[in-house]
């Protein structure tokens, strides 16, 4: 377990180290720098460029640059904002945890969705509902996110009034300071925005669940539980599940990435304070060190969550650690 | 035991009805120029018509700018099947290279190819796009094209690797390379031929996949650039007045779904036919 372990945070490290050249390219591509970006002061005669290029390093080599930029990068400093005027890790750490709460929301709803209907569906093969619900999910997944989000917007918040379409909280009911009423407007804010994650990302789980109990259905130890005469949940519950669980985990670990770019679009269409309309506006107003910082810190998150599901994995099924060893 | 022998239609009406919708959307976006009552750029009235609801003579209503929704619509589809096209052909032909190649060569160099493609995948594919939008601004549909194309490859090139490598172990190969035959030749003329099936259904789900990443980047309005139509920029117009003008947004939503799912029709109908796997030579 330890040297598979070992090995795939070696991999989670190559990724944060691939996303921290992506954003130094990046910076040295975009048009601009710290000098003529900045907002505060446009008509900087030449001569205080100069001194200014010369006292942020940007007259040196570009390696010496990317060595300093990398540096910073490790001890967790990712430059400063052009349109902000702060550093860029405190206006990414404000947006950060809007982020974490949707696509966890989103995350666990296409989990539940995606397991729920993969494991009915191929449990009971013969389920009308469950084989509609699941050609349904297919569907989905073809769509655009943004399809998604508005629709449930027109139906759900336009046509039907029952649910808020935009921002994460209500601000009159936040001047109340009426702590359950707070929480349950958040939570309602969260219900679209969340559904239209997790509608586009549970056919995948649905899918690889689905194959995954009709392949351990069938196999002989099940058919043994079975006639010992174990009944037909515990059977699911003990034996099936156990075995069909690990590859679902890890098709879920595969998805990440993906669910955190629909999380860039899903968030703009209901305006969600979080990292993926913050990357959006920065990405309109020009702001290099913004977006690098972004990408960094979206792969990170990335990053940790693959080692989750992979550890994961790993704990679930034997098999995998003896791979890494062999 | 013989099995009873059934008789199976060539193509269910499902299909059918996917290769229908598909086709006229073909058709559309080609003769848009002549289809198009009005030019799908011009403000026809800005005090009037603006956000009007269908009519005869705008059968599809206006836009906010008071631009007709069906021109909009039919030169919108000739955009964003453009772009869709040229995207999934280009990531089409770079899985394929980069597929192949890991695929055939020995062992470490593909592992080493494949763990390239595996650090490009961890990284969201919309992020890189807005990276990439802002390194390249104003964007032309066809930059916007190869943009996408050259971030949507990976997926497909892990597909294609694991797929020439069982194909590499299988006994016609290895017997093609006993008799002699060059690694150019057990390549092309072997190898090659069983991946037509699969890359067929695959550049049809790129499609069908590269209309929807327009989609969203255009509706952030980092895609198409306005005054230029697509079904991403006219998505982008109709949101705001969603409550007001529900028709605006429904139209490329409609054509959004209509078309991808047609098209992902299509690539299952390919895939479950065999029709274009090679016989074993």
């Amino acid at each position: 377990m330890i040297r598979y372990l070992i090995s795939r945070i070696m991999h989670a490290l190559a990724i944060v180290a691939f996303a921290a050249l992506v954003s130094f390219a990046l910076l040295q591509l975009a048009p601009g720098d710290a000098v003529t970006q900045s907002v505060d002061q446009p008509g900087r005669s030449s001569a205080a460029q100069v001194a200014m290029r010369e006292r942020l390093g940007l007259n040196r080599s570009v390696p010496q640059q990317m060595l300093t930029y990398f540096s910073g990068v490790a001890r967790g400093d990712l430059g400063v904002s052009f349109t902000e005027q702060r550093p860029v890790r405190s206006v990414l750490a404000d947006a950060l945890p809007a982020t974490m709460i949707l696509s966890g929301a989103g995350l666990v709803l296409a989990c539940l969705l995606g397991i729920g209907i993969g494991t009915a569906q191929g449990w009971r093969p013969a389920n009308r509902v469950a084989a509609t619900l699941g050609t349904s999910l297919t569907l989905l997944y073809t769509l655009p996110e943004v399809v998604v989000g508005v629709a449930l917007m027109a139906i759900f918040g336009l046509a039907w009034t029952v649910l808020p379409v935009g921002g994460m909280t209500d601000p009159i009911v936040e001047l109340t300071g009426n702590v359950g009423a707070q929480l349950v407007d958040r939570l309602r804010h969260l219900v679209l925005p969340s559904f239209a994650l997790a509608l586009v990302w549970s056919a995948a789980i649905a899918r690889q669940q689905r194959a995954a109990i009709r392949e351990v259905a069938s196999a002989t130890f099940v058919r043994t539980a079975h006639a010992k005469g174990l009944s037909a949940s515990h059977v699911l519950r003990r034996h099936v599940m156990r075995s069909a669980l690990p590859g679902t985990v890890a098709v879920i670990g595969t998805m990440l990435p993906a669910l955190a770019g629909g999380t860039v679009i899903v968030e703009s269409l209901f305006a969600w304070p979080g990292m993926g309309s913050l990357l959006v506006r920065s990405v309109a107003l020009r702001d290099a060190p913004l977006v690098a910082g972004a990408v960094i810190v979206m792969a990170t998150v990335i990053a940790i969550g693959t080692l989750i599901s992979d550890a994961l994995v790993g704990w679930l099924d034997p098999r995998t650690r003896a791979e890494v060893v062999e | 035991m013989t099995a009873p022998v059934q008789r199976r239609r060539a193509v269910s009406t499902l299909t059918l009805v996917a290769c229908t919708v598909a086709a006229m959307v073909a058709v559309a976006s080609v003769l848009a120029p002549w289809l198009a009552p009005h030019d799908p750029a011009a403000q026809l009235d800005v005090v009037t018509l603006k956000n009007a609801a269908p009519s005869w003579s705008h059968p599809l209503g206006t836009d906010p700018f008071s631009r007709d929704m069906l021109s909009r619509a039919l030169f919108g589809a000739r955009t964003s099947l453009t772009i869709g096209i040229v995207g999934a052909g280009l990531a089409a032909v770079i899985a394929l290279a980069w597929g192949v190649l890991a695929g055939f060569v020995r062992r470490p160099i593909g592992d080493r190819m494949m763990s390239v493609v595996d650090a490009f995948r961890a990284v969201p594919r919309k992020v890189v796009l807005l990276a990439a939008v802002l390194v390249v601004p104003h964007a032309s549909a066809m930059v916007l094209a190869v943009l996408l194309g050259v971030t949507s490859w990976t997926a497909l090139s892990q597909v294609i690797c694991v797929q020439v490598r069982s194909v590499r172990s299988r006994d016609f190969v290895r017997a093609a390379q006993a008799i002699g035959a060059t690694p150019m030749r057990v390549m092309f003329r072997h190898i090659g031929p069983q991946l037509i099936g699969s890359m067929t259904a695959a550049s049809a789900l790129l499609l069908a996949d590269m209309l929807a990443v327009e989609a969203g980047l255009s509706f952030l309005g980092l895609g198409v650039r306005p005054p230029h139509a697509s079904w991403g920029t006219m998505l982008q117009d109709g949101v705001p007045y969603l409550a007001s003008a529900w028709w605006i947004a429904a139209t490329p939503c409609v054509l959004l779904v209509l078309t991808v799912l047609s098209i992902a029709r299509i690539a299952d109908a390919v895939h479950a036919s065999g029709a274009t796997t090679a016989p074993v030579p």
